[in-house]
């Protein structure tokens, strides 16, 4: 048989078809368009499905890593280095520029409302909860709008949060 | 650029899924890799990217990559393949349907057992069709070695098929 009748061979078998459920998240995906918008939109667009009055620290430090990751232009989505970046931007926001700043007043506002809510954990434990619950290391990004971000919140939420 | 980036998973699902899924062997990681991959895309700009679908195999793979470091290998790997099933139809043309049917079935295991580096070459090739020097930025292998690798996996294929049948 020549490589081309191979070629050919191959190219008729039918390759397995990805589930319609990952149809539906690339989809969302692509429509939220993440690159044409702000930060701050971004992140309050992704959450829309949270209801206001249960946003907890696991919803605060998943807002603050993605704020964050654009906020600065990191490629990067190791979990430790979202936490290392939250850590510094709210610790340190005049080392950053006034958009960052900006993007830091507003995510303290949502640890003061979670810490109305009398939720202890801080979100570096909570990321470090999640880790260990899943075994993946935490990349904000990639728990928006999939199923792992339904069950970081089930996995928050069977916590007493 | 969604309309670019959607168009390229309209076209090339079927390839992209199946590039994670040799490499992770788990359907679901699989489509958590591909989902990440375009999560990733949609953060950058894309605008100087020529040729979008190598670049969008490249974030596949190396989503899949990243992914199968942190998660075990699924031991029941997944196969790549959708099975068809032979339609039942009578005299010759029947006889033929189970040949070609039987044909398929040896071809596509031979491709599952390739050795991976093989293996995610002929999904490239034979059914993304892209470039060969396209492969090799996305594997980032010379092109040399993937023409290699290329025609070391077609010589196995027709071995395998050769002394089965």
């Amino acid at each position: 048989m020549v490589p081309q009748d191979l070629e050919n061979r191959l190219r008729g078998l039918k390759l397995r078809e990805p589930s319609p459920e990952l149809d539906n998240r690339i989809e969302r995906v692509l429509a939220n368009d993440l690159e044409s918008l702000p930060p701050n939109r971004v992140a309050s667009q992704l959450f829309t499905g949270i209801p206001g009055a249960r946003i907890s620290l696991t919803a605060a430090s998943l807002m603050l890593g993605l704020a964050v990751g654009f906020a600065i232009g990191s490629s990067r989505s190791d979990g430790h280095d979202t936490e290392l970046a939250a850590t510094a931007l709210l610790e340190h926001p005049h080392e950053f520029g006034p958009e960052e700043q900006r993007v830091s007043s507003e995510l303290r506002l949502l640890f003061l409302e979670a810490e109305k809510q009398h939720i202890g954990a801080t979100p570096q434990e909570r990321m470090a909860f999640w880790q260990e619950k899943t075994g993946e290391t935490f990349d904000v990004r990639a728990h928006v709008a999939d199923r792992r971000f339904e069950f970081c919140r089930l996995c928050h939420l069977a916590n007493g949060s | 650029m969604q309309f670019r980036l959607e168009r390229v998973y309209r076209t090339n699902r079927q390839a992209l899924f199946a590039l994670a899924l040799s490499v992770t062997g788990s359907r679901e990681l699989a489509e958590d890799a591909v989902h990440d991959a375009f999560v990733r895309l949609c953060s950058n700009p894309l605008e100087e990217v020529k040729d979008l679908v190598p670049y969008v195999f490249a974030a596949v793979r190396n989503s899949a990559i990243d992914i199968g470091r942190r998660q075990a290998r699924s031991e029941t790997v997944v196969s790549l393949f959708a099975i068809d099933v032979p339609t039942s139809s009578s005299g010759e043309a029947s006889e033929q349907a189970v040949v070609r049917s039987e044909e398929d079935r040896i071809l596509r295991e031979a491709v599952e057992s390739l050795e991976p580096a093989l293996r995610e070459i002929v999904i490239l090739r034979a059914f993304a069709e892209l470039r060969m020097s396209d492969i090799a930025e996305i594997t980032k292998t010379p092109l040399k070695t993937v023409e290699t690798r290329y025609r070391r996996a077609l010589q196995t294929l027709e071995e395998r098929l050769r002394g089965q049948m």
